[in-house]
């Protein structure tokens, strides 16, 4: 406290003892006379005056003079002053002016002490909103944090009790400072809810007597809701049982608490969503690993076969699984099987299934035998698990060159004949497994004869989407198939991959992918560089091949490809016109895929361009006749490319795509 | 690719575009011509010397610069085309549209076509 006033009232009246031999007193509004007068009876008359307010100068009574002054400024804090003196002189004056003077030291010591005041308390409130803000720090316990919250307020306001209620879906907290549990805290709620700000008692005092609730009898309430982005999830608020104890202030804090009360909560919810997703991703790691760890470590070394696969699964871990293993006669087995679901529990089931397959195999060497086994093994699991597994299985009976399968259930598999130059789908042979218990299966054969290839696929392929929601179909791998069949497997599962990309317009996929190449090697394809391509309809795209294609595509093709570069830029320039023509004609109203295939032998090169889009009219877009005086601006690519090649050939195939055959043909003139 | 453009003492317009005449450099060739042909020469000859590469775009810019050339009353020669230009332009008939020369000087002196 400053205690300027009272050292200021000492001072001068130690100064008029000395001056006049008398007495002085300073008093202020209201106070009793007698308490200060040392040892001098106040005569009547000036105890009259001074109680009115009116003013004596230098009056005799009682054998000495007196002089009542009031200080006649300040309304709140009056001064006045009594004095007495034996000595004549002008002390009115001086009076006066001392009162003034003290009495303006009084109201800035009072202004002073507001300040402090309400600096004190500010100061308090800051320091309890940085407080709560590390309540969150110190425990994750979401009860733990809000009795430090209802603690803490507390302390700084000014209430008999403090309240805090939150409401959660399966239990309710209930925290106060004296720790008795608020008593029907539901009341308060509606209330919280209908109001952004802090409701006072006025406001409550119906509601609460109608619900008969003992907090009516408080004598003052505030309450604020707790607002968080699930809604209205609990109160805060201050109880006294004195009339009024809650100012503005009051109702600012508790906003502010509540707000961060509900900071508070909202903080803690993330945290505990983080958590149970970094759970969740461990858990899928681990399934991952059971998964990979059950993939065959490399596939079988067949004679005269070539294989290639690809597994992407849609998250972590799907259920699309491949497996390798030998029958009781030492063939070679491969399965391609889509788990019904996600994450551990189909990561568990292809164990399972790992093991079923495994084990079958050693006892019997037919698909559709084994099939029907392994679905006995896991009926049970599958049933109470409410899933099932598609499966399709392969023999490879190398001395009767013919592959052998089964499909439980699953999506058709492609065979791709080559002295028909066509694709046949292979379809089920029967249930998926796990929906009968005794499953019944028929193994069908397929030749393996030279150029023939087998495309075991899951169905996220075929149901892969474009953007206009189209789907791959059977149709769109078919054509792909046809496209690139000439192609090392390995070659033909990237191309599969940029036509799932290129498709998908580049998304995550939605369902896992899975697929498995099997194809009987020609030799006459080993004798012939092919290269095979998938293209996004883009003129940028086919700038970029046709840059390959014109250096005889450095570091793609095996062994050496020694091509006239005249060669190589006729058909590049050939290739460049008819890619771009099917860019801005067959793809006029969108995008689209150009795939195919370049082939290469010392007698001839030899190019499939291949466009699922509009039919290729040679009449609309075609040859244009030149007229010397007034020749056409455009038009001139396909009849370059009919120029520059020996056969520049389109045909409509299956009334869905277009097949351009572009051949150039080597002759012993031309300079390597 | 880029194109020099000089203008001789005569009035001629001698056009040099350098490196590959395609899909991606065709269209700013295209507006060099019809810029040129804005100030109505009366001979412009595109010297195709240093031309290794044009495809169907390269030979619809030169169409399109040389009729607004002959719109406003000028004409446009073709000057030493190498052999893979001069093959795209027998392919697609234009040498039958452009008077081609064997140089830049039969180009200006408008003597030996190299076309029909």
């Amino acid at each position: 406290m400053i205690n300027t006033q009272d050292d200021a009232g000492v001072s001068l009246s130690h100064l008029w003892r000395t001056l006049t031999g008398g007495g002085l007193v300073f008093l202020s509004q209201s106070e009793e006379p007698h308490d200060r007068l040392e040892q001098r009876k106040l005569p009547g008359q000036v105890r009259r005056a001074y109680e009115s307010g009116q003013t004596m100068h230098g009056s005799v009574h009682d054998g000495a003079l007196w002089w009542v002054v009031h200080e006649a400024e300040s309304e709140a804090s009056r001064l006045s002053c009594i004095a007495w003196s034996s000595v004549e002189g002008p002390w009115g004056e001086l009076l006066t002016s001392w009162t003034e003077l003290l009495s303006r030291i009084a109201a800035r010591t009072q202004e002073a002490d507001e300040l402090t005041k309400a600096l004190v308390s500010s100061w308090d409130r800051l320091t309890l909103l940085y407080e709560l803000m590390q309540i969150a720090g110190e425990t994750e316990d979401l009860s733990l944090m809000l009795e430090s919250v209802v603690r803490l307020l507390a302390q700084v306001a000014t209430a008999r009790d403090v309240f805090l209620v939150l409401r959660e879906k399966e239990t309710s907290i209930n925290v106060t400072a004296s720790g008795d549990p608020l008593p029907q805290p539901e009341v308060l709620f509606e209330s919280a809810v209908l109001t952004q700000r802090p409701v006072t008692l006025a406001e409550l005092h119906r509601a609460l007597r109608e619900a008969n609730s003992p907090l009516a009898r408080m004598k003052d309430l505030l309450v604020a809701g707790i607002l968080t982005e699930e809604g209205h999830v609990g109160i805060l608020g201050l109880l006294d049982p004195l009339e009024n104890n809650f100012d503005a202030n009051d109702v600012q804090l508790v906003a502010s608490v509540a707000e961060q009360v509900s900071a508070l909560i909202q903080a803690e919810k993330a945290r505990a969503r983080r958590a149970e997703q970094t759970l969740l991703e461990h858990e899928l790691a681990i399934a991952a690993e059971i998964q990979s760890s059950l993939l065959p470590d490399r596939l079988p070394e067949l004679a005269g076969l070539e294989l290639a696969v690809m597994l992407e699964p849609a998250r972590q871990v799907g259920g699309d699984f491949y497996d390798v293993t030998r029958t009781a006669d030492g063939d070679h087995l491969l399965m391609l099987a889509d788990v019904s679901g996600k994450g551990s529990p189909a990561a568990l089931l292809t164990a399972l299934l790992h093991t079923a397959f495994h084990a079958e195999a050693a006892h019997s060497d037919d698909p559709a035998v084994l099939l029907s086994n392994v679905n006995e093994l896991l009926y049970h699991d599958l049933d109470k698990a409410g899933t099932f597994i598609t499966a399709f299985v392969v023999k490879f009976n190398l001395p009767r060159q013919e592959f052998v399968y089964a499909s439980a259930g699953h999506v058709d598999a492609a065979y791709w004949q080559h002295d028909r130059q066509a694709v046949f789908f292979l379809p089920a042979t029967g249930l998926p497994l796990g929906i009968e218990k005794r499953g019944e299966y028929r193994a069908r054969s397929a030749e393996i004869a030279e150029g023939n290839a087998l495309w075991v696929y899951s169905d996220g392929i075929t149901e892969a989407r474009n953007e206009r929601g189209t789907l791959v179909g059977g149709s769109g791998l078919a054509d792909l198939v046809d496209a690139v069949y000439s192609a090392p497997v390995q070659r033909q599962i990237d191309c599969l991959r940029r036509y799932l990309h290129i498709f998908t317009g580049g998304k995550a996929p939605e369902d896992d992918m899975a697929a498995v190449i099997v194809r009987a090697v020609r030799r006459e394809d080993q004798a012939c560089h092919a290269i095979p391509f998938v293209l996004p309809a883009t003129l940028e795209s086919i700038y970029d091949f046709v840059e390959q294609m014109r250096l005889g595509f450095p570091g793609r093709s095996a062994g050496n490809l020694d091509l006239p570069q005249s060669v190589l830029d006729d058909v590049s320039l050939a290739f460049s016109e008819v890619a771009s023509n099917q860019v801005e004609h067959a793809y006029a109203d969108g995008d689209g895929v150009i795939l195919g295939r370049f082939e290469a032998n010392p007698m001839r090169v030899e190019v499939h361009l291949f466009d699922q889009g509009l039919p290729f009219d040679p009449d609309e877009v075609g040859l244009p006749l030149i007229d010397a005086e007034d020749p056409p601006e455009r038009g001139y690519g396909l009849r370059l490319a009919f120029g520059l090649l020996d056969v520049c050939e389109v045909e409509r195939l299956h009334g869905r795509k277009n097949h351009w055959q572009l051949v150039k043909k080597i002759s012993e003139k031309m300079e390597p | 690719m880029n194109v020099e453009t000089r203008k001789l003492e005569t009035g001629e317009i001698i056009v040099l575009p350098k490196g590959r005449l395609d899909a991606r450099t065709s269209l700013a060739f295209k507006e060099e011509l019809r810029n040129i042909a804005e100030a109505q020469p009366a001979m412009v000859v595109v010297d195709l010397e240093q031309v290794d590469f044009i495809d169907s775009s390269g030979l619809s810019a030169l169409v399109s610069g040389m009729k607004a050339i002959r719109q406003n009353g000028g004409m446009l020669n073709l000057s030493s085309p190498r052999q893979q230009a001069l093959t795209a332009l027998r392919l697609t008939l234009l040498d039958r549209v452009f008077p081609i020369f064997p140089t830049l000087d039969d180009a200006l002196e408008q003597g030996d076509l190299l076309s029909p």
